[in-house]
């Protein structure tokens, strides 16, 4: 099943660490991503971006506003809708197999075994994390949220911290994994966060540009070009994005 | 080992080499030092190993003695200390209370409790283990706590995000994320282990590596008392090598 995610006036504050300074994050975000949509949520560093991901995946809750997914609204954490961290996140005691399957086996379900093949990771199966590159950890990462089959993936700048290369495979293996699930089974909702604006038009049905702290919804943009789409040639919304993410 | 210490290592002619040239000064230096003073005195290397050889049986019981009181206090710090040091780290509330109490009972050496158990308990395998126990556990509560509470927040979110279960949270996720600091309690609990016990066979008990030094002293029999001393370096320096061994094997997976 998939299922849609609403984000209706929320707002949040934390405490910063140092000086015990509230700082208004969201100051109000209104978002509808539809059922089965990969949205990319785009901004200057520092703005908020994140705190919607945390919210949408429970780990946050709202100051005010309401956050619902499939019309629910989200009161915590929950295996429907699974966050890639930035880093992975993996457990590095486990070995790759084992980190994949944490999520099934803690519901006690197989793993799928497609999954290992469709993300590249055959013969990495024994492997720690300390021996993996940053593309394979985040392929591993990638691997062990889809593992859990939630409704909802979400993906925190998940190729952030990759070389070229590796970024834009991991680009096209996470399309191909999102696209796959549109045979037969319903396609998963994504929510992208990134600071690449060329990653967001490579991928995103629409992109969401927010402002810088505290952030609002300053433009959506909708990239309705087929894929695998060849970004060089989408240069005019590349650059319109651009220009609303630097004028925030 | 990484490249570069193995390359320092051979540049050293072997790793095992400086560790065995320190026991054969300390041999040559005893042997030295023996051949000069009477053996009632101190007796030289060679008339502790024939000692150790005839005095085998004693030495053997007397050290199964000592072993099991170990094992006494050493698995209830362990089987008591790991589940408390998880709940300081689960329970802010059981943290303050439970912790202001630890930090008292910390500050009192675990020997100065060996005259009120003997009081109680009298000489027995029962007064040695629970100063064993006492000595083990405030090391082991510390750096476990310390270790629960310093595992990544987000592979604790994530562990929950994945659908974790309680039993799934603290055994696979909480528990191996602070192993490196568990280990440290463990290792240093066990040193203390072995001094308590050591300590309090020596203010009483009924038999024991302790017991036997002591005994060797009044008996006059300095060469007993030597074998003894080496007996315990020997148990702790090995079960410290099986310590090491168990964690470098479940720690395996470290950068």
């Amino acid at each position: 099943m998939s299922r849609d995610v609403t984000l209706a006036g929320v707002r949040h504050a934390f405490v910063e660490a140092g000086t015990g300074r509230r700082v208004d994050a969201l100051a109000g975000i209104d978002l509808t991503i539809a059922a089965g949509e990969l949205v990319a949520v785009v901004g200057p560093s520092g703005c908020g971006k994140t705190t919607i991901l945390h919210l949408v995946a429970g780990m946050l809750t709202a100051d005010a506003g309401e956050v619902r997914c499939g019309g629910t609204p989200v009161t915590g954490i929950g295996t429907d809708r699974v966050l890639v961290f930035q880093d992975g996140a993996l457990f590095p005691w486990l070995t790759v197999l084992e980190n994949i399957t944490f999520g099934p086996r803690a519901q006690g379900r197989p793993l799928d075994p497609a999954l290992l093949d469709a993300l590249g990771l055959t013969g990495a199966e024994a492997r720690y994390p300390k021996e993996l590159s940053g593309g394979m950890r985040q392929r591993v990462a990638l691997a062990r949220a889809l593992a859990v089959d939630p409704d909802v993936l979400l993906l925190d700048e998940p190729f952030g911290a990759l070389d070229a290369l590796s970024r834009e495979q991991l680009q096209g293996v996470l399309e191909d994994a999102w696209l796959r699930e549109g045979s037969g089974r319903a396609r998963k909702t994504m929510i992208l966060v990134t600071h690449s604006v060329e990653e967001a038009v490579r991928l995103a049905d629409r992109v969401v540009v927010v402002s810088p702290r505290p952030a609002v919804v300053r433009e959506v943009f909708v990239i309705d070009a087929p894929r695998p789409r060849d970004v060089t040639a989408l240069g005019e919304v590349r650059r319109a994005i651009g220009r609303a993410v630097r004028e925030g | 080992m990484s490249a570069t210490e193995r390359l320092a290592g051979a540049a050293l002619g072997g790793r095992r080499l400086p560790g065995a040239l320190g026991i054969a000064a300390l041999l040559a230096a005893w042997a030295l030092a023996a051949a000069r003073w009477p053996p009632h005195v101190l007796p030289g290397p060679d008339v502790v190993l024939r000692t150790v050889l005839d005095e085998r049986a004693l030495l053997l019981h007397n050290a199964a003695r000592t072993l099991w009181r170990v094992a006494l206090g050493y698995g209830a710090a362990v089987g008591i200390g790991l589940p408390l040091a998880g709940l300081l780290a689960g329970s802010p509330l059981a943290d303050r209370q439970v912790g202001s109490l630890l930090t008292l009972l910390r500050a009192i050496p675990p020997f100065a409790w060996t005259p009120i158990l003997l009081l109680w308990l009298g000489i027995g395998d029962g007064s040695a283990a629970i100063i064993v126990f006492l000595g083990a556990l405030f090391p082991i509560v510390r750096q476990a706590r310390a270790g629960f509470a310093a595992v990544p927040p987000a592979l604790l979110l994530a562990a929950r995000n994945l659908g974790a279960s309680p039993r799934i949270y603290w055994i696979d996720v909480v528990l191996p994320g602070a192993a490196p600091m568990v280990f440290s309690g463990l290792r240093l609990g066990w040193a203390l282990a072995w001094m308590s016990v050591v300590a309090a066979e020596l203010v009483g008990a009924d038999g024991g590596l302790g017991q036997m030094i002591l005994d060797a002293r009044n008996l006059a029999r300095p060469d007993l008392a030597i074998a003894g001393m080496v007996a315990i370096g020997a148990l702790a320096a090995a079960s410290e090598g099986l310590l090491t061994a168990a964690e470098r094997h479940t720690l395996r997976w470290r950068p």
